[in-house]
């Protein structure tokens, strides 16, 4: 017999405030390509991948320089307005376009915001920011800017922290942007504990619970041999995920690629719809101003991004606890495969997992590969298995979740 | 007996030939005729060429084009010539050394020593064959080259040089041929002289007949273009493209004698020499000075301008201090009792200085006459001095002395003199400044006078002197040193009530007339920068919203005004409370009902897995009846007919935390 449970019933509380003060937590990684973060044992980021949302598919529509991209996550607008065209800076425009955090803060002066950054050209070269607080720690020191953020964390009054982190880039430049590459594999698992310890320190802030939290992490680009730069798949095909106290377990797959404006060949109806970097900071405006007279989308700010707030966060109602009937969150990707399978899935008791495979017919198979599993990722390689849909079981204690899945 | 022969030998050779030997004497200024290729032609050195030597003379840099030569015989438009220079570059902050044999590489060696700007100071290179290349500036070793690799023989196609170049004409770039500045003292040996040696001789004059002297030159001709090598090698050097103004008086702090400290800890050393018919000097409470020279001149100063002698005074006294910190000082006892003049007229005693030797005029120093102990004193010097015993007797108007500060803010300082005059001038500056072009206020009748819009951090100095109600001049009193209040850091930091999520810092306040202070605090051991700053804020502070049992660290500054703030004090660490049995965040709507009669539901995820307890207001436990009701939720009855304030205590797996509830 086959078990199947397609739900997991979850009960949670939620505990909700008239007037949760509503932040945001922005981590960037520079240079981490989708297929190594895929395959590494990332363990912290995959447990916000389980619980909320991700895409792996988000298209570079820019120049996948870390210059260009960082200014389009943090501003909301491509780099045919921000003017930021290379690591020099030269061209920039951010009086016009200037990041969201400026937005922000002419609109709600009270707010206290701080970037933490290894890459100092982020932090020199640009200009109209409004910064509460602009901290540079050396390159390649992400123990350092997790010192700092959880520093930072302690300050009741924090609204907006941005946290950057350039291991990954330094790793890929100095020996290969790969998932084959072990030395790049591990710098991602390395970034991937300063997240955990971000996100530690941000929950163990004493009234976080009383907090509304918005978490973006994303990167710039990815990469190919030693650099980026390029139009290949690996250095534009890129990844997000949002999480926070509330979020929407929900995932973005089989994104059709707009093209670029770096190619030539951006279209923009093809793109409407579609997660992009300049997404990040439309999300965050829409997050800080909701409720507030402030406008995210305001017409004369000319973004190129939107808001994908209510793809990833729950808006409460005021005043009382409520009952919230979570979906078990299980997320396939990329379905259809033909090599590499990922399974994320909320593993809330933390308990051992087992995964089997079945085919249509019920009968487990064997001609397959795990390659890795921790307690809320699994990588099955099914690059040996024939063509066909098959039923993923994965066993947690008393519970069993079964996805289909087709091998191509 | 003995002293007065040499007394009358020096006195022998000042008329012989013309010379300036009183103290340091004359130098020369190759700032005459910087435009002109203008040097010193020394002539072959022959020795250096080949054996272990040392270079020392006392340098005072006006300013540096770039890559000024001062002592070469070799071609320096290009580093691979064979000979070797010794130059000032980089803006006058660097020095290098340039050494090249005739067979093999160069070797080089650039020393950061900044040169311009900078008062007399002492250069000494010592080079061991086979061995090192040690430069010392003020008689401590800066930097050293390993010259084992060259082998051969410095002589190129020129002579050495001083003051260019072996060409005697080289520019730079284009630039004028020039080493912009006075030399002095010039010492050429023909060994490897040791730093004590270097030390226990760079203040005092020589003889000429010192073993291994090789070369002496102390530039003490007042005319003429001849060099005179004082040394039995006679080796004269020849002024080129030389100007009368070449020969100029000299500031290098020489006496005929001189004794110096060194080392990292002088606070409790003592210096002291004592000349008859003079006064007997001793230096001490050396603060912030790793190294210190007393000398004594056995003569009248050459310049007296300001000077009012007492008939028999044998001589003056000066201080070098190595160091150039502006945080230097020391202590000054000048005891006359070994000059019977002085004790006659001790009534009108008072003890002039100044910075040196080519410094004008000399000033009442404001020193405390102790007439009981015969001696003046003077606390808290700040740099190099000298003093000369003289008297106030025939002199018309009032004299000045006891300059203080009254009061001070950051930016501005009053200070006040004693003086039975009406009248004053007074010449300020920053210290150091020289005294004909500093800032002058004429025949003001203010007294105490306020100076503003002093810089933070900036040490001024100040002479005042009687105008004799405008018709004349007494004597100029100072240099008296003085700086705005110093925005001092508070001290006494500390942090009380704490509880489990907020402390109440303090702070000592240490500039009076200033309310304001800036905070940076984070998690112990944050580096500051990344801390969270709290501007403009008093003692006590209170910081809420802290997580509870975590450890912070806080800093705190005074600000003292526009972009005027203190150094940072701290950090100062706490630690904020447990939660266990305190009242935490208002978390009642886990509680229902809250306020409640017999009995409660708590609603807490997990909960049946969690430990809790109950307390009451004193933190002891209560008795409590328990229903588990599901996963998440569980029953609770206290039954006994107290109100009551109790805390429910939650612990999770990373804290915990308490509720407040109230019982009806």
């Amino acid at each position: 017999m086959k078990k199947i449970t397609t739900l997991l019933s979850l009960l949670l509380i939620t505990n909700l405030w008239a007037s949760q003060p509503r932040k945001v937590l922005i981590i960037g990684i520079d240079g981490l390509r989708t297929d190594a973060l895929q395959q590494a044992n990332t363990p912290n980021l995959d447990a916000l991948i389980a619980s909320g949302f991700y895409t792996y598919e988000s298209w570079h529509q820019g120049i996948t320089v870390s210059g260009p991209s960082w200014s389009t996550i943090m501003t909301g607008v491509d780099f045919n307005k921000h003017g930021v065209t290379s690591n020099s800076y030269s061209g920039s425009n951010y009086n016009t376009y200037p990041y969201f955090t400026k937005r922000a803060k002419d609109c709600l002066p009270d707010l206290y915001q701080v970037q933490i950054v290894q890459w100092a050209p982020m932090s020199d070269n640009v200009y109209n920011d409004a910064w509460d607080q602009k901290i540079k720690v050396c390159d390649g020191c992400g123990a350092n800017s997790v010192a700092a953020a959880q520093t930072q964390l302690q300050n009741p009054n924090l609204d907006v922290l941005f946290v950057y982190f350039d291991e990954c880039d330094l790793t890929g430049h100095s020996t290969g942007f790969s998932p084959l590459n072990p030395a790049y594999i591990n710098s991602i698992q390395t970034v991937d504990g300063h997240v955990g310890s971000i996100i530690s320190a941000l929950q163990s802030r004493p009234n976080y619970v009383a907090e509304d939290w918005i978490i973006l992490i994303t990167t710039d680009h990815g990469g190919i041999g030693t650099g980026h730069g390029g139009n290949t798949s690996t250095e534009r095909k890129i990844w997000w995920i949002g999480s926070g106290n509330n979020p929407v377990s929900n995932q973005l797959t089989n994104v059709v690629d707009p093209g670029s404006l770096a190619i030539g060949n951006f279209n923009p109806v093809v793109a409407e719809g579609n997660p992009s970097q300049d997404d990040i900071a439309v999300t965050a405006l829409d997050h800080l101003f909701r409720g507030t007279q402030c406008d995210p989308f305001n017409p004369a700010w000319d973004m190129d991004g939107q808001s994908w707030l209510d793809s990833l966060h729950v808006e409460n109602s005021a005043g009382i606890s409520e009952n919230v009937i979570k979906e078990a969150s299980i997320k396939i990707y990329p379905n259809p495969t033909s090599e590499i399978l990922t399974v994320w899935f909320d593993n809330p008791l933390n308990t051992e997992v087992n995964p089997t495979i079945y085919d249509q017919l019920g009968n487990q198979v064997q001609d397959f590969k795990f390659v890795s599993v921790n307690q809320n990722k699994l990588n099955v390689d099914v690059s040996n298995m024939a063509k066909g849909a098959y039923y993923l079981n994965i066993n947690m204690g008393d519970e069993t979740i079964t996805r289909m899945f087709t091998v191509e | 007996m003995k002293k007065s022969l040499l007394l009358a030998v020096l006195f022998l050779t000042t008329i012989s030939y013309s010379q300036n030997n009183i103290g340091s004497g004359n130098c020369i200024d190759f700032s005459a005729n910087i435009n002109n290729a203008n040097h010193i032609n020394l002539g072959g050195l022959d020795w250096i060429n080949l054996n272990d030597f040392t270079v020392e003379c006392w340098m005072k840099v006006n300013s540096v084009f770039d890559d000024e030569a001062f002592f070469s015989n070799k071609d320096w438009s290009s580093g691979t010539n064979t000979g070797i220079v010794f130059d000032v570059q980089d803006n006058g902050n660097n020095m290098k050394f340039n050494f090249k044999d005739n067979v093999n590489p160069r070797k080089d060696l650039t020393v950061a020593v900044q040169v311009l700007n900078r008062d007399w100071f002492h250069f000494a290179g010592t080079y061991k064959r086979g061995g090192y290349f040690v430069v010392y500036i003020n008689g401590q070793a800066k930097d050293s080259l390993n010259v084992s690799s060259i082998t051969s023989s410095f002589a190129g196609s020129y002579t050495y040089k001083l003051g260019q170049d072996g060409t005697g004409n080289y520019t730079w770039n284009g630039g004028n041929p020039r080493y912009n500045g006075k030399i002095d003292e010039l010492r050429i040996w023909s060994e490897v002289r040791t730093a004590q040696q270097i030390q226990d001789n760079m203040c005092h004059s020589l003889t000429g007949n010192e073993p291994n002297l090789y070369a002496y030159y102390n530039f003490n001709e007042v005319s003429g273009a001849i060099i005179t090598d004082l040394s039995s090698n006679a080796i004269n050097g020849n002024i080129v493209n030389g100007v009368s103004a070449n020969r100029v008086i000299s500031g290098a702090p020489i006496g005929n004698v001189s004794v110096n400290k060194y080392g990292t800890s002088l606070a409790s050393q003592t210096l002291a020499l004592s000349l008859s018919n003079a006064g007997s000097v001793t230096l001490n409470n050396f603060n912030a000075i790793t190294g210190v020279h007393l000398y004594q001149v056995n003569n009248l100063p050459t310049i007296t301008n300001g000077l009012n002698p007492i008939s028999g005074n044998a001589g003056y006294f000066g201080a070098f201090v190595c160091d150039t910190s502006n945080l230097t000082s020391f202590n000054l006892k000048y005891d006359y009792s070994n000059f019977n003049n002085a004790i006659l007229d001790e009534t009108n005693l008072i003890l002039f200085n100044r910075l040196k030797n080519d410094y004008s005029p000399w000033t009442n120093s404001g020193s405390s006459q102790d007439v009981n102990s015969d001696n003046f004193t003077n606390p808290g010097i700040t740099s190099r001095r000298e003093w000369f015993l003289g008297t106030t007797s025939g002199l018309s108007c009032q004299s000045t002395d006891s300059i203080y500060i009254q009061s001070s803010t950051p930016t501005s300082a009053t200070i006040a003199w004693n003086s039975n005059a009406t009248n004053w001038n007074i010449v300020w500056g920053v210290q150091g400044f020289d005294f004909n072009t500093g800032q002058q206020v004429t025949n003001t009748t203010v007294n105490p006078y306020t100076f503003s819009n002093l810089a933070s951090g900036v040490v001024y100095e100040m002479y005042v002197q009687d105008t004799c109600q405008g018709s004349s001049s007494g004597i100029w009193t100072g240099p008296f040193t003085f700086t705005g209040q110093i925005c001092s850091s508070p001290s006494q930091l500390g942090a009380i009530q704490i509880t489990s999520s907020s402390a109440t810092l303090t702070w000592t306040n240490n500039v009076p007339g200033v309310s304001l202070f800036s905070i940076e605090w984070g998690l112990q051991g944050f580096p500051q920068g990344v801390g969270i700053p709290v501007n403009n804020v008093q003692s006590p502070y209170l910081l809420s919203g802290l997580s509870p049992a975590t450890s912070y660290d806080y800093y705190v500054k005074t600000n003292c005004g526009s972009s005027n703030s203190s150094s940072w004090a701290g950090p100062f660490t706490f630690t904020t409370l447990s939660t266990a049995g305190l009242v935490e965040n208002d978390m009642s709507s886990f509680i229902s009902p809250n306020p409640f009669n017999d009995e409660f539901t708590v609603t807490y995820p997990n909960i049946k897995n969690e430990k809790f307890a109950i307390y009451d207001a004193l933190g002891k436990e209560i008795n409590y009846n328990v229903v588990y009701l599901n996963e998440n939720q569980l029953k609770i009855s206290i039954t006994n007919d107290q109100n009551l304030i109790i805390f429910l205590q939650v612990k999770t797996t990373f804290d915990s935390k308490s509720y407040k509830i109230v019982k009806n």
